[in-house]
């Protein structure tokens, strides 16, 4: 079968595109235009961010007790007294422990690791700006990512009578040190999440193997279903 | 629903020229080479970018076009009159354009642990193809006919109505291993399943199973 050659119709790439270059355009004018108006732009865009993932979380809680505690939900089905689901919760616990152990002390580890890193690259930052007589970004007193949430446009000027070689340095060492702010606050959330889902994984094992082996007296099981919508 | 008897299993190389316009996975299919086009663009966004289905191939029936198979992968063909089904997208194979790709949220705990919360579907009139290793089991069920089990990890794809009871086996060692959990065919029109057990697994299977628990 020969290339469609048709330009872009209703599924092409240019629908995708447009709605993402459009902005990044625009920003990109704004900020050669006039600077600070970017930050707020930016500072908005996080604000907007976070708060749809807080509306999207409580959602989701919701829609979890709803689908757990209702007809046919599996505490409706398994209906545990105070004293078995303390007792569940402290076994579920217990099983879980030493696999929690294990994550949080492998993200110390690796804390430590992108810690030192980041003190690499500070410092790096420090040396080049001290060499050149620029004003210092460092706020002292806060921790070193507080940095990238300053405005470094007003030490920006003195850059300008920086050598292309120690310019493009800077750049890429608050690069880095962008990546580095984003990479501790991801490793935050996967700690979160993979917290969540291996306690999740043996409270589910645990009610099921329960359930499993009352069924055989009385014939009762959790069942699962899918006629739910997106936003139930 | 009569889904069951819309439903047919290919295992070799099958004629798809009365078929609607499809979209498949890049690589499968009569033309590897490939028209790539992004369909539904905003449905099931992370899972497809997750497992590579966000541009698919687009492409045309034609009179005496064939959709390639080997041994020992299966086609089962579902048609689907204003229905949903839902589907592992890994198993997804192609669809007809006129389907409509959409996302449930499935936050029962009996599910959480062992799959995602977003469940892909496809609702609307046209043809889906789910891809098996091996023999595929077509099941329908009702509450009061006796109910049929099947492997958690070989389910493919099943319609909306479905509903499943998950078991497991009890032990420590099995939560550790992350044994399979069987899952129960208690009312469905329509669930699609690969047969058999799951393959044994060594060592080092186990461990990397075990370290689930602990690497994200």
């Amino acid at each position: 079968m020969s290339r469609d050659t048709t330009a872009f119709d209703d599924d092409g790439f240019l629908p995708v595109l447009l709605p993402i270059a459009i902005p990044l355009v625009l920003m990109l004018v704004i900020g050669i235009v006039y600077a600070p108006l970017l930050w707020w732009v930016l500072m908005l865009a996080i604000l907007l961010s976070t708060g749809t993932a807080v509306f999207l979380v409580a959602k989701l809680l919701q829609k979890c007790i709803r689908e757990n505690c209702g007809e046919g939900g599996v505490l409706e089905a398994w209906r545990p007294s105070a004293w078995v689901g303390l007792r569940t919760a402290c076994s579920v616990l217990i099983r879980w422990m030493p696999f929690g152990f294990v994550a949080v002390l492998l993200f110390c580890v690796h804390g430590i690791i992108v810690d030192e890193l980041a003190q690499l690259v500070e410092a790096g930052i420090l040396k080049l700006q001290r060499l050149n007589h620029i004003g210092i970004e460092q706020v002292e007193g806060l921790p070193w990512y507080y940095s990238f949430f300053a405005p470094t446009w007003l030490t920006d000027s003195a850059t300008a009578s920086l050598s292309a070689v120690d310019r493009f340095l800077l750049g890429i060492l608050r690069v880095i040190r962008i990546l580095i702010a984003f990479e501790h606050f991801l490793s935050w959330v996967f700690l979160v999440w993979l917290t969540v889902r291996s306690v999740l994984y043996f409270l589910a094992r645990l009610v099921l193997s329960e359930a499993h082996a009352r069924s055989e007296a009385e014939a009762a099981m959790i069942e699962v279903r899918f006629d739910m919508e997106f936003t139930r | 629903m009569n889904l069951l008897g819309r439903t047919t299993i290919h295992s070799g190389s099958f004629s798809i020229e009365d078929f609607a316009p499809l979209y498949a996975r890049i690589g499968r299919g009569p033309n590897a080479a490939g028209n790539h086009r992004i369909p539904q663009r905003a449905s099931c966004l992370l899972r497809r970018l997750l497992t590579r289905m966000y541009v698919l191939n687009r492409f045309q029936p034609r009179s005496g076009m064939k959709w390639p198979l080997r041994s020992p992968e299966r086609i089962v063909v579902v048609e689907l009159r204003n229905e949903r089904l839902c589907f592992r997208m890994r198993n997804l194979a192609f669809f007809e354009r006129s389907l409509s790709l959409s996302t449930i949220v499935n936050a029962q705990i009996p599910w959480l642990p062992f799959e995602s919360p977003l469940v892909t579907c496809l609702s609307g009139t046209g043809r889906v193809g789910i891809r098996i290793d091996g023999e595929p089991d077509c099941i329908a069920a009702d509450p009061s006919s006796p109910p049929t089990e099947i492997n958690f990890d070989r389910l493919a794809a099943w319609s909306s109505d479905t509903r499943l009871g998950i078991s497991v086996e009890p032990g420590y060692a099995n939560a550790i291993s992350v044994a399979s959990a069987a899952a129960v065919v208690r009312s469905s029109s329509l669930v699609i399943a690969g047969r058999g057990e799951e393959d044994a697994i060594g060592t080092v299977g186990l461990v990397q199973r075990a370290l689930r628990l602990v690497v994200p």
